[in-house]
């Protein structure tokens, strides 16, 4: 018995860190955490500079899968309606398309790279990495 | 010279393109895009022969330059219909040549030759990779512009727009756009002179607000509506003089009705996406204050489109357009009063589906069936609208294939 509380305390504990999708930016970027409502409008490229200025860069992960969905379906969007979004605002000259970065680790190298990027990861891939600031570490990550 | 010299003019000229080499780091580069569409059509008539065509039916280059984190340049070229200048196809066009000023989401000017936001598609009318269609919503069809002209329902260009969006709350946005350019009087003769000009002191005037809900129903992810209004004054007058080509005193009494008729466009566009459902509609009315009701310019044009997003790659969509348009046709060009009134109305119902290969290329393919249906209403003895007397139509569908690249 004492054992059985101990494996659901322990997967109490656990769970939530490997279940969840984190935000993440560089670290200079001028926040320390974002709303929803801005992570809206910064992926669908309304807003476009930091408050300090410098210009947004939003880095989409390519590997398709609960990550990329779970972020999305945060947003209350699809991927094919965000990409159709992006495309549209790249061809009518008011903003660029996303860095489309293939893996976890490529995205959080870039982002420790590139000032002023954005993007998101499983939230495991966060620790460990001086350059980036996490602005969202609770986003449930759906199946 | 002097080794004296030497050493400082070679000081000088190391520093020189020390300087110039950081400031080409510094600057980012001119982007350079665009896009193309070719297609294959096969029409079939009901009152005649078929035919097939292969066409490139559009190519749009793009070159864009972030001159600062504020400000952006930004030029589009088009080439419609297999553009050939030496066998004399297509056409070539400057389409925008703009720059903006980005101070917030809030507020971005653009000043320069433009597309303005009207209604949904409008801005994107002409950006085919964004759309299912092969064939756009008819007014919105550049390639058959010689038809239906797209200025008489939306204002095609702009000269200055100050736009944004704001935020309502957590999930939604205000979006609005105030824009302003030429009205339509534009010098296409070059026996009269420089041609492209605006040859009146009148304005186009427009705007758009709208509103983005997001999850605003719970399953209903997103919804788009918004009014436009543009507001010119069109001289019909001065058509019917080049196009009859007689002396003013014999078309005086055509002269004050059909000078500078005010004309007022009015849109509605909506778009929901319901999972993998989507809606975009829009509707417009031309309204024409033509004086002593003489002559009733109206003219609508409504479309929705219902589509289905099967996967990532793959939509499937059924749409339904229709134009209704009265027109002032001059039959002879030496008897002013031999003119009628053509009333035309055009169905079309559409389907089709888009194939996403990858990031870049998209495979489409439509069916569109046409029912255009034209009365002429001859003019009486004052050369004003009288009773109708002939009708017409005819009918037509469409068979397409395209393929669109962005690069």
């Amino acid at each position: 018995m004492k054992g059985l509380l101990s494996l659901i305390t322990l997967l109490l504990v656990t769970a939530p860190a490997f279940g969840q999708v984190a935000v993440v930016a560089h670290a200079s970027v001028p926040a320390d955490s974002i709303n929803k409502s801005d992570l809206l409008r910064m992926f669908s490229g309304d807003i476009e500079h930091w408050e300090d200025g410098s210009p947004v860069v939003v880095v989409d992960l390519a590997e398709k899968g609960a990550v990329r969905d779970s972020f999305y379906a945060y947003l209350g969007k699809t991927s094919s309606r965000m990409r159709s979004v992006w495309l549209k605002r790249k061809l009518t000259g008011e903003g660029e398309l996303p860095r489309s970065i293939e893996s976890q680790e490529e995205l959080i190298a870039v982002i420790s790279q590139t000032v002023g990027a954005i993007g998101f990861v499983s939230r495991e891939f966060t620790n460990g990495h001086p350059e980036i600031k996490v602005l969202i570490d609770s986003i449930p990550m759906t199946e | 010279m002097s080794p004296v010299h030497c050493r400082i003019f070679a000081a000088l000229l190391a520093l020189l393109c020390a300087r110039a080499g950081y400031a080409q780091e510094e600057e980012k580069p001119i982007q350079v895009f665009g896009y193309f569409q070719n297609v294959f059509q096969h029409e079939v008539f009901q009152n005649g022969p078929d035919n097939n065509s292969f066409a490139a039916q559009q190519l749009n280059l793009f070159f864009q330059k972030d001159i600062s984190n504020r400000f952006r340049s930004f030029l589009n070229f088009e080439f419609l219909n297999n553009f050939s200048s030496s066998e004399a196809w297509g056409a070539a066009n400057l389409k925008e040549a703009w720059i903006r000023y980005d101070h917030s989401p809030a507020f971005k000017l653009k000043l320069g030759l433009q597309t303005p936001v009207f209604n949904h598609l409008n801005e994107i009318k002409t950006r085919t990779p964004l759309l299912p269609y092969i064939i756009r919503p008819i007014v919105y069809e550049t390639s058959l512009e010689d038809v239906i002209r797209l200025d008489e329902y939306v204002p095609e260009r702009g000269f200055l727009q100050l736009y944004g969006t704001l935020p309502l709350g957590s999930r939604h946005a205000f979006d609005y756009a105030l824009f302003a350019g030429n009205s339509p009087n534009i010098r296409s003769d070059r026996r009269l002179g420089q041609t492209g000009v605006d040859t009146t002191i009148n304005v186009l005037i427009g705007s758009r607000v709208g509103v983005r809900l997001n999850d605003w129903i719970p399953g209903l992810s997103e919804i788009k509506v918004g009014v436009s209004v543009a507001t010119d004054r069109v001289n019909y007058f001065r058509n019917v003089v080049d196009l009859i080509g007689i002396k003013e005193d014999e078309i005086e009494r055509y002269q004050e009705s059909l000078t500078m008729v005010p004309r007022t466009r009015l849109g509605v566009d909506v778009s929901l996406y319901l999972g993998r459902l989507y809606l975009e509609a829009e509707g417009i009315s031309a309204l024409f204050q033509v004086p002593n009701d003489l002559l009733d310019l109206h003219r609508v044009f409504g479309y929705a489109t219902l589509g289905y997003v099967v996967s990532e790659r793959l939509e499937f969509y059924v749409s339904y357009w229709r134009t209704d348009e009265d027109a002032l046709i001059v039959n002879n060009a030496l008897d002013p009063t031999n003119s009628v009134v053509q009333r035309v109305t055009l169905d079309i119902p559409t389907a089709g589906a888009r194939y996403v290969a990858n990031d870049r290329v998209v495979f489409k393919a439509q069916v569109a069936y046409a029912d255009l249906r034209r009365a002429e209403t001859f003019s009486d003895e004052q050369g004003i609208a009288g009773p109708t007397t002939a009708r017409t139509d005819q009918r037509f569908t469409v068979f397409a294939l395209g393929a669109s690249v962005f690069f």
